[in-house]
This record gives structure tokens, C-alpha cells and sequence, in this order.
């Protein structure tokens, strides 16, 4: 290689990284934003004007504190909040990955009456929007006392999630060879066996990226949150942080400070999973 | 161990009959290789024995009993695929024991056996290593070993060798025949490669278009093919079939052949069998490569001709030649010695006391 060609290539990588740098600061600001406001502190609120508050846009601010974090889980009972999300959102996706599995395996691997137009009524399931189901959920959960209940709420957000990680399993379980499902079958499986032994096992990168999915939709969920839950204990942390914009401690500190806090979650889990979320949403366009 | 009975199976798709009604009786330790063209329905036949396809009708019994609506969990199988099926996330100790720990077998009885069967197969080294990290061979040698760890009444082979490359297919086939000697479980073994039947089976069945053409030992059906089909199938290069016709002259019973003109004496013994064809004339002649030889004197019962060579494919320690006969490609396979040489004419003798005769008209060797 010439010299000539070496220093476009290396033209061409600075282009590229200035570009990526500029994405990064455009997705990245508004965070960097909000932990800034995290840590200004509150000048003298006006309550009688909640949500008027008085500071002034500092770009730095000149005594950074703690002091809103503190604030949060004082005045506010924001570990429930944080307690219910995390429970709504393991628990819908423990409940989407089961059904997800169970349904995908069926589609995959079975042929029965009515299973093409149940594929196409998942699909449909999938792109109703949430408000369309609000009110049947509604009628349906009064009528069994699930309004304002972590269960309630679970079976809720999975009416969302479920048909979307159906599709995405699917998707996976039909890249995996069928010789494989009858060797188990041969070597003393049951079908479920074989799902839970061979297939699961094998999905992994599949189940975690489903998993997550799920678990981000519900987390990051507004709509349920707010109409069907009414007390603090089940309430979860979108709720919150519209509490915190609109109501009574209208605290910027503060409400900056829960919004980092309510992100961490998922932003850990992301780091942590990055690899096989990746892999896992891949997989069925590379091999299927 | 066990015996295999089928009893007028038949397996449709949908509208397709891909199976029509076969019977079928395994002894127990006995060693049967299905065989035949591709998409006669050997895998599907093999997979109803397994419980893997649903019998559309008739039944399967094995070790006396009838399985026809057992899972395969519940039919004591085990099965070598095309594709090995190898467990990926398992390593290869961990695939020889599934099935094992499926039935709740003590551990030590599980390493025990596996142990064994690594030992069996020569793949003690390999037992830590995933599938991924192995050769075709020695995953073909796991899939074996997954197989005979079970102790199963019955191995089913679907085309367990088809994915190796011819060198090593043929040192599998010998190191089979080998494990055949220590562990002679009842075994089912579809393959397409008749070589493979030959050696292995002890019974071979010929299969064609979902139905059974016949049952016999490699011997049988090689000396005595009860159809076209068989005698075309069964032997490399395949029987030549050439039209001729049978007659009576002067009291003796004549085969006769048409361009070149040829008239042969029909050997003694075959005399009976042939004689209600007298005055036939759209007969097929069966005559295998073999039982062509390069005239050095007459010999009793053979048939002499001339032939013109076409080509010859010398293979080592023999010679394929090609020439035609009544309209029809023929080859026959003689020694390097025999002096054949492309475009030059040869005497020829053919061996009609290993003639077979085909009626068009059943398909029917007579
Ligand atoms: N699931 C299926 N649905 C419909 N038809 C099928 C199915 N499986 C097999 N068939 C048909 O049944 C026939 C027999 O198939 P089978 O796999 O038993 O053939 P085979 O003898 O094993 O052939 P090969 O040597 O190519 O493996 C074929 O015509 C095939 O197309
Ligand atoms: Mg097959």
C-alpha cells in the first residue's frame, strides 16, 4: 500500500470518528444536561408558585451538591416508586419470556389448525396502540380487582410485549435445526423437555435481548402506570417523574436527580448485555 | 435388543401417499440396511419406527409391542441422524450422557458407560470439547457414541456416513462393522449407497416409490434380484438389460439377439426356468459386467460374440469397457489384461449361466 492511500484511509477515519463524536454529543447532551441540573443546587424555591422555579441556567454550577438526591428518597417516597417499576418490569418479563417461548416454540415447530392467522393475529395484537386497550383493560381488570395491583399492571404491559417477543423468538427458534429437537426427542425428552433443555438453552442470546426489550418497554411505560394504578404503592416511576414536572415539588434538582436515577437501571443493564443484546436482535436476519 | 415388525404401514402428506402399505420383520440383533432411490421413502419409513412421523395407517411393534402411538421418548431408541444433531452448548461427554440423565441413571453409571463407549469409539480425548471444535468424523463418531451409550433395543441410521468425504466413509463403514461385532443391537440403516448395504446388512430392503421391491441377504438379491428394478439397483456399474428374445429351434432353446445377429445356447439348467417364454420377443436379457470375459477358449454354457470398443475406463485392477449390443450400451468389466482397446474389435464371452431374464411386461425377473 502507497503512502498516498495510507493517508486517505486515515482521512477518512478521522471523518468518521468527528461523526460519531457529533452523534454522541447530540444523544449524550440533554443527559449531561439533566446530571447538571442534578447537582445545582435548589436556590430558595417560591412553594406558593410550585412549579415556577426561580434558579437561574447556570452552565456550571458553582457549589455542586448531592443534596437533591437526598431529597429524593427524603420527601418523596421515590424507593416505592423505584420498588414498584422494578417489580411490574421483572415481572413482565418473566411473564413475556414464558409465553413468548412457550408460543414461539408452537409456531415453530408445530402445525395446527388456524396457525397462520394466529400469526397474523399476533402481529395485529402487537401494533395496537396501548390506548386502544386502555379501556377494555379497564372493564376487564375492575371486574377481577386487578385495577391498582402489581399484577394488574403486569398483565397489562404484557398485552404489549408478549406478542413482540413472540415474533422475535420465533424468529430464533426457526434458525435452529429441527434434527436437533428430534434427537432429544429420541433420547427421552418430552416436547417441553426439549424446549427447556435444548431450545432455551440455545436461545439464550435471543431470551436476553427479548428479556430486556421487555423489560424497558414496561420501565419506560407512561400510559398503564398512570391510568391504572391510583396509590403510591403501586405507582411507578414514570408517574413520579411527571409528578415532579407538573405537581407539587416542582424541583428541577430534584426531579433531574430522579430521572438520572430511574435511567440508571437500564442503562447498566444495557452495558452489561451489550454483546448478546446485540447478537440476539441480529440473529434472525444474519442466519434466518 | 429386540425384533421390528411392521405391519401395512402406510404414511401419507396430506393427499400424497409417500409410503403405501409395508411389511417389514426384524430379528432380534439383526443388522437391515434400507436402500433405494432418492425420495422412495426410506428416512420416512425410519422415522415412523422412531415415532418421529405419525403412521398414517397399520402398525409398528418393536420387542413385541405395539408402539404406534408411543412417543419416541417411549420407544427405547436411539437414532444416528444425517446431520449428527450433535447438542451444540453440551460438550461431547455431556451429549453421550443426555439421554442417560433423561432417564435418571446414577452418575457413576452414566461416566461409566460413557467411558466406555469413548473408549469403544476412540474419542477419550475429545470428551471436554464442544461439537464445534470437532471434525466430521469424530462428530460423526460422537453421534455414534450417543447412540450405543443407551443401550437401546434399537439403533436407527439415517445415511449416518453421507456427509464424510470418501476416504473417511470408508474407514467409518469398516470401524461399524467393527462396533457390529461387539454391540449387535437390532439395527435399521438407510443408506443410498449400496456399497454400504452390501457390507453391512444382513438383510437388505430394496425400497421404490414407497413400496417394499424386495427383502434378501446382499447375496440374494445380488444373485437373485426378484425385479428389474432390484437387478438395475443392486450392483456398480448396474446390470446391462438387453433386448432379445427366446425361442425354440430345432428342439433347443436359443436366446436370440438382434444386430449384431446372435444366437445363444440357453445353458441346460436354465432350460426349465425359460421354456414357457419360448416365441417371446420383447424379453430384456439381465447380464452383470462382470460376467463378461475376454474369449480365450469356448467355454461351456457362455455365448461368444464380437464386439467393437467404444471406450475403455481403466480403474486399476480392472478395465470398464464399453460396446453395443442389440442397440443397447453395454459394459463389461474385464482385467487390464484383457487387451481391449478403444475403436478395435474384441472377442467377448458371455457368462449365461448368470443370465437373468426380465418380462417387460411385469417387471418381473423370470
Ligand atoms: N414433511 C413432509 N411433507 C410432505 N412430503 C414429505 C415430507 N417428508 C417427506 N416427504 C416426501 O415423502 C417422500 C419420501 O421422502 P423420504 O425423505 O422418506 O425419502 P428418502 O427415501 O429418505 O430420500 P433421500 O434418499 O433423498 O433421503 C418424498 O417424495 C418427500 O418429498
Ligand atoms: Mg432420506
Amino acid at each position: 500500500m502507497n503512502a498516498a492511500k495510507r493517508r486517505a484511509r486515515r482521512i477518512r477515519g478521522i471523518w468518521t470518528a468527528i461523526g460519531a463524536a457529533a452523534i454522541l454529543l447530540y444523544s449524550l447532551g440533554p443527559l449531561l444536561w439533566i446530571f447538571i441540573a442534578s447537582i445545582t443546587p435548589e436556590l430558595k424555591a417560591d412553594f406558593n408558585q410550585a412549579w415556577l422555579s426561580n434558579r437561574q441556567v447556570t452552565y456550571l454550577p458553582s457549589e455542586p451538591t448531592l443534596a437533591n438526591y437526598g431529597a429524593l428518597f427524603e420527601t418523596v417516597p421515590f424507593a416505592t416508586y423505584f420498588r414498584n417499576s422494578a417489580i411490574i418490569a421483572t415481572g413482565n418479563m418473566v411473564l413475556t419470556l414464558v409465553v413468548a417461548s412457550l408460543g414461539a416454540y408452537g409456531f415453530v415447530r408445530f402445525k395446527f389448525f388456524g396457525r397462520s392467522s394466529f400469526l397474523v393475529a399476533m402481529l395485529v395484537a402487537y401494533t395496537i396502540p396501548s390506548v386502544v386497550l386502555l379501556v377494555p383493560l379497564l372493564v376487564i381488570f375492575r371486574a377481577y380487582g386487578l385495577n391498582n395491583t402489581h399484577l394488574g399492571m403486569i398483565l397489562a404491559e404484557a398485552t404489549h410485549s408478549a406478542p413482540f417477543v413472540l415474533l422475535l423468538m420465533i424468529n430464533y427458534f426457526s434458525t435452529l435445526p429441527r434434527d436437533l429437537d428430534e434427537a432429544a426427542q429420541v433420547d427421552g425428552c418430552s416436547r417441553l423437555k426439549v424446549l427447556w433443555r435444548i431450545i432455551l438453552p440455545l436461545s439464550l442470546p435471543g431470551l436476553v435481548a427479548g428479556g430486556l426489550l421487555a423489560f424497558i418497554m414496561t420501565w419506560n411505560n407512561f400510559l398503564f402506570a398512570f391510568l391504572l394504578t391510583s396509590t403510591a404503592e403501586v405507582k411507578t416511576l414514570p408517574v413520579i417523574m411527571r409528578q415532579f414536572a407538573l405537581g407539587e415539588p416542582a424541583v428541577w434538582g430534584v426531579s433531574a436527580a430522579g430521572a438520572l436515577v430511574s435511567t440508571l437501571p437500564v442503562a447498566l443493564i444495557f452495558l452489561l448485555f451489550q454483546r448478546m443484546l446485540m447478537s440476539g436482535l441480529a440473529a434472525g436476519a444474519v442466519k434466518g | 435388543m429386540a425384533q421390528v415388525n411392521l405391519r401395512k404401514v402406510v404414511k401419507r402428506f396430506g393427499e400424497v401417499e409417500v409410503v403405501k402399505g409395508i411389511d417389514l420383520a426384524i430379528a432380534d440383533q439383526e443388522f437391515v440396511a434400507l436402500v433405494g432411490p432418492s425420495g422412495c421413502g426410506k428416512s420416512t419409513t425410519l422415522r415412523m419406527i422412531a415415532g418421529l412421523e405419525e403412521i398414517s395407517d397399520g402398525d409398528i411393534m418393536i420387542d413385541g409391542k405395539v408402539v404406534t402411538d408411543f412417543a419416541p421418548k417411549d420407544r427405547d431408541i436411539a437414532m444416528v441422524f444425517q446431520s449428527y444433531a450433535l447438542y451444540p452448548h453440551m460438550t461431547v461427554r455431556e451429549n453421550m450422557s443426555f439421554g442417560l440423565k433423561q432417564q435418571r441413571m446414577a452418575k457413576s453409571e452414566i461416566d461409566t458407560r460413557v467411558d466406555e463407549a469413548a473408549r469403544i469409539l476412540n474419542i477419550e480425548d475429545l470428551l471436554t470439547r464442544k461439537p464445534k471444535q470437532l471434525s466430521g468424523g469424530q462428530r460423526q463418531r460422537v453421534a455414534m457414541g450417543r447412540a450405543i451409550v443407551r443401550q437401546p433395543k434399537v439403533f436407527l441410521f439415517d445415511e449416518p456416513l453421507s456427509n464424510l468425504d470418501a476416504q473417511l466413509r470408508v474407514q467409518m463403514r469398516t470401524e461399524i462393522k467393527r462396533l457390529r461385532q461387539k454391540v449387535r443391537t437390532t439395527t435399521v440403516y438407510v443408506t443410498h449407497d449400496q456399497v454400504e448395504a452390501l457390507t453391512l446388512a444382513d438383510r437388505i430392503v430394496v425400497m421404490n416409490k414407497g413400496r417394499i421391491e424386495q427383502i434378501g441377504t446382499p447375496h440374494e438379491l445380488y444373485h437373485e434380484p426378484a425385479t428389474r428394478f432390484v437387478a438395475g439397483f443392486i450392483g456398480s456399474p448396474a446390470m446391462n438389460f438387453i433386448p432379445a428374445a427366446i425361442e425354440s429351434r430345432d428342439g433347443r432353446l436359443v436366446l436370440v439377439l438382434k444386430n449384431p445377429d446372435l444366437v445363444f445356447d440357453i445353458p441346460a439348467e436354465r432350460r426349465a426356468r425359460y421354456a414357457a417364454l419360448a416365441g417371446r420377443h420383447d424379453l430384456l436379457l439381465g447380464l452383470r459386467p462382470e460376467h463378461f470375459s475376454a474369449m480365450t477358449s469356448p467355454l461351456p454354457g457362455h455365448g461368444e460374440f464380437q464386439a467393437r470398443i467404444d471406450i475403455t475406463e481403466p480403474v486399476g485392477l480392472e478395465t470398464f469397457v464399453y460396446f453395443r449390443l442389440a442397440e443397447t450400451e453395454i459394459c463389461a468389466r474385464l482385467p487390464p489384461t484383457a487387451g481391449a482397446q478403444e475403436g478395435k474389435p474384441l472377442r467377448l464371452a458371455a457368462d449365461l449361466n448368470q443370465m437373468h431374464v426380465v418380462d417387460p411386461a411385469t417387471g418381473l425377473v423370470v
